[in-house]
């Protein structure tokens, strides 16, 4: 039985009131954006009219952004937005007919149908009338899932499909949930990071970790938790300090964690946290 | 909502000693501890564990009259709201009850023989006038632990509390003494120190296998569990189970003899920390308040 | 059904400059208000939040969502709850000091709370670009930590604060205030005492871009031509807080792009 022992900290004094960085284009909803085509618009933005003139609007607070002519304003704090291609995790929350629904993080539920599901005996193999009773044998609800978004539908709807052999249902390990705009767009998800940690990045934000991958067998050992938690506390230490959550970063605060001899326990402290990025934040400041 | 794989890998942890964020099984989560945040009360204090359960407390005092069957003590009341802030699952019935069960739980801890000092030195004239002290606490956020977190608060309040000094003047009769609030002197709450804490053991897995603040997952694997009142002197002071399964003999006597260890590590680590706050107290220095959230 | 905003305001002439009145809490123009703090983002598991205080007056809100609801309506339901808490001032008034025992505070929503979170509901919905988001639930809620008067509006400013906070798309940023009648003057940002003492008080929701008052709450007797001052003074400075809530997100803006680490 481990020794108690807590740590108590103040809360980090007020911060001094940095300089606004001028040079970014800042708005906020109901303020005008300056802009000289109005026919191409995107998300966080609205056309309106005064008076006689039409204007277009910013809807959000955030940065202005313009990609050619499409002129769009990014929310600071994004809500994930699902596209075709990503791969994510999902959280069953009910099923029902043919299809579960499951949770991705984002403002509508997705939708997995039956049909997109990998079933064993192969995936040709055509879906029964027991399979369809047997659902919940499948996936339940609770159950983490990592699939892939197959299409988007009119009314916003999402859905997924779970036909490589890779996606399914998780074990073995623990969910880590982070802002989703810290897990970038990239070729590969499912990482073997350098520890041995297995890490699936959801770009919905949400994560697992796993000590082996689902398909091998064998017993967790303690080290291989031990080091699972501390791959789970540099993730929060990134998420905290809003750095790019990839392989590279993560293991950057994994090491630095060793090397400045932190306990696991004392990963989360706030004071601790920016020491231990430090390394992964000038990581991805230079990229 | 929690898989079953999630559970599974849980409960595997603690077997093994270890879980999911690498504590050990009766190490806690780091605590932020602020006092003097809310200027009009008597005293208040912010505690947030592990940056997920967010709880605030303010005590507010006033003269009464004392309860006719403790005629030399003063009161304390408590009211525990868990906001919507937190979670919109916290208004109605189910928000009710929960508010119900933690206010409950913050009367134990208080009514026992332990804190009787403290309660006799709110007492101003016996038998007629004393300070009833409303202790008011706010979740503003929950991530397991609440009990842990909401009586650490409380107490960190109450260690900071100040009263107006209080004169009494002799009247003619001997029933007939008044008593004076002087607002420009004020004294801290005596024999504070005496208020305990409680810790809450969960049993998660196997047999005689439990956690000390536990997170919300862990507590959605967690079957049964022993919330206990620790004060300085090693006491229990209010106790209570929870969850379902029931707790085998053996463990439980361990499971107290750990919570008793548990807490006193917490008071005397938050004891320690609340030196600088208190000293401020005691010569008497302005609390400048900086805004609540700087 | 869908409320529209209520009447438009034409161009705010400059605030004349008041003659010094002594006000109880030392301030000393009819309309001037007291410093403003505010403050975004102190919750981390909701996905906005807000924090705003002035004089003793403090508010928090927290936004939740959007998430998915299966109802009726097309558009996304924004559903608001406002409670005191009771460390504030007005809950105290119900208390019972007797023998220590207090009357519990109502579990539920008082007839006041539940108005007030309707009156949001509307301001918020008039605002919110809700067919952006179908079959979905916006969760508000609103908590009075202190109630130094103008409390409702505080809310209102905190709540548009928290939604802008949480990148939900809304037309414009809606700021409040109330103005109260005390002893005949009309007086913006009355604190506790002043809104006892005040024979009415109108509190106004007003989208100062746009230029359109969204909510109005009036209470007590006025006269028209005072109500109409009031309404004109109130939404002057609710502008003014609009400028606050501006600042704060720009503030904020600039810590998150920082903390990315992307200077340019």
């Amino acid at each position: 039985m481990s020794t108690p022992t807590f740590s108590i900290v103040r809360p980090p004094p007020p911060s001094t009131a940095s300089a606004p960085l001028s040079h970014i284009p800042i708005t906020i909803p109901g303020s005008t954006i300056p802009t000289e085509d109005l026919s191409v618009r995107a998300r966080g933005t609205l056309l309106s009219t005064t008076g006689s003139t039409r204007v277009l609007t910013a809807t959000v607070a955030g940065v202005i952004t313009r990609v050619n002519k499409l002129v769009m304003v990014r929310p600071l704090r994004a809500k994930y937005i699902p596209e075709t291609g990503d791969v994510v995790i999902g959280r069953v929350t009910d099923l029902a007919g043919r299809r579960w629904r499951l949770d991705v993080n984002a403002a509508r539920h997705a939708i997995l149908l039956l049909s997109a599901v990998n079933l064993p005996g192969g995936i040709q193999r055509r879906r029964t009338y027991q399979d369809e009773l047997n659902m919940r044998a499948f996936f339940t609800e609770g159950d983490l899932v990592s699939a892939e978004v197959q299409e988007q539908w009119d009314d916003g709807c999402v859905a997924l499909h779970t036909r490589s052999l890779r996606y399914g249902k998780l074990s073995g390990g623990t969910f880590v949930p982070v802002q989703p705009e810290l897990v970038k767009r990239a070729k590969k998800h499912f990482h073997r990071l350098d520890c041995g940690v297995h890490a699936i990045l959801g770009n919905n934000g949400y994560i697992f970790l796993a000590e082996r991958a689902e398909k091998e067998g064998g017993a967790t050992t303690p080290e291989m938790r031990k080091m699972v938690a501390r791959v789970r506390n540099a993730v929060l230490a990134l998420d905290t300090e809003f750095i790019a959550i990839g392989p590279d970063t993560i293991m950057s605060v994994y090491d630095a964690s060793i090397e400045e001899g932190v306990e696991l326990r004392d990963m989360t402290r706030p004071d601790i946290t920016a020491k231990i990025c430090e390394g992964a934040r000038s990581m991805r400041a230079a990229a | 909502m929690l898989s079953g794989a999630e559970k599974t890998y849980i409960e595997a942890g603690a077997a093994q000693g270890i879980r999911a964020d690498g504590r050990g099984l009766l190490d806690l989560r780091p605590v932020t501890l602020e006092t003097s945040l809310l200027p009009t009360a008597s005293g208040s204090a912010r505690v947030r564990i592990g940056g997920v359960t967010d709880i605030l407390v303010g005590v507010k005092a006033e003269v009464v009259e004392p309860h006719v069957n403790a005629p030399d003590e003063g009161l304390m009341s408590f009211a525990v709201e868990c906001s919507s802030l937190a979670s919109p699952d916290f208004v109605g019935r189910g928000g009710a009850d929960l508010n119900a069960e933690l206010s409950q739980l913050l009367t134990r801890l208080y009514a026992s023989s332990a804190t009787r000092e403290l309660r006799r030195g709110l007492a101003l004239i016996p038998g007629r006038k004393c300070w009833v002290l409303h202790v008011d606490a706010l979740v503003l956020d929950s991530g397991g632990n609440l009990y842990g977190a909401l009586s650490l608060a409380v107490r960190a309040a109450l260690r900071v509390v100040t009263l107006p000094r209080v004169v009494i003047i002799p009247g003619e009769a001997d029933d007939d003494d008044e008593i004076e609030v002087n607002e420009e002197v004020f004294e801290r709450l005596s024999r504070s120190e005496d208020a305990p804490v409680a810790v809450t053991l969960s049993a998660v897995g196997g047999r005689g296998i439990y956690i000390a603040d536990s997170t919300s997952e862990e507590e959605a694997c967690a079957k049964a569990a022993i919330t206990m009142g620790v004060n300085l002197a090693g006491r229990a002071c209010g106790a209570v189970s929870g969850g379902t399964g029931g707790v085998d003999m053996d463990t439980l006597k361990s499971m107290l003899k750990d919570a008793v260890r548990v807490g006193g590590d917490i008071l005397k680590t938050t004891d320690s920390f609340l030196q600088d706050d208190i000293a401020r107290m005691e010569s008497g220095e302005e609390v400048e308040p900086v805004g609540f959230f700087s | 059904m869908r409320y529209g905003p209520l009447c438009r305001v034409t161009a705010a002439p400059k605030p004349k400059t008041s003659e010094a009145h002594k006000r109880s809490d030392g301030r000393t123009g009819w309309e001037e208000l007291r410093p403003v703090f505010l403050k975004a983002s102190f919750l981390s598991s909701a996905a906005g939040s807000a924090y705003f205080e002035a004089g003793g007056t403090k508010v928090f809100c927290a936004v939740h969502g959007p998430r998915a609801w299966a109802s009726s309506s097309i558009d996304a339901v924004v559903h608001c709850e406002v409670r005191w808490a009771h460390f504030s001032g007005r809950r105290e008034e119900t208390r019972t000091a007797a023998g220590g025992e207090r009357s519990r505070p109502s579990e539920s929503a008082t007839d006041e709370e539940r108005e007030l979170g309707a009156s949001l509901a509307r301001t918020l919905g008039t605002v919110t670009r809700v067919e952006m988001y179908p079959k979905s639930r916006i969760e508000v809620s609103a908590l009075v930590l202190e109630d130094d008067g103008s409390s409702f509006a505080a809310v209102v400013t905190a709540a548009a604060l928290a939604m802008a906070d949480a990148g939900i798309e809304m037309a414009d940023l809606t700021a409040a205030m109330t103005a109260a009648v005390v002893d005949g003057n009309v007086v913006v940002d009355p604190n506790a005492e002043e809104e006892r003492r005040a024979s009415g008080t109108v509190m106004v929701a007003y989208m100062g871009n746009v230029g359109k008052v969204t909510d109005l709450v009036q209470t007590g007797e006025m006269e028209i031509g005072q109500l109409a001052h009031a309404i004109q003074t109130g939404c002057q400075a609710a502008t003014q807080v609009r400028g606050l809530i501006k600042a704060c997100l720009e503030k904020q803006a600039g810590k998150v792009l920082k903390k990315r680490g992307r200077g340019a």
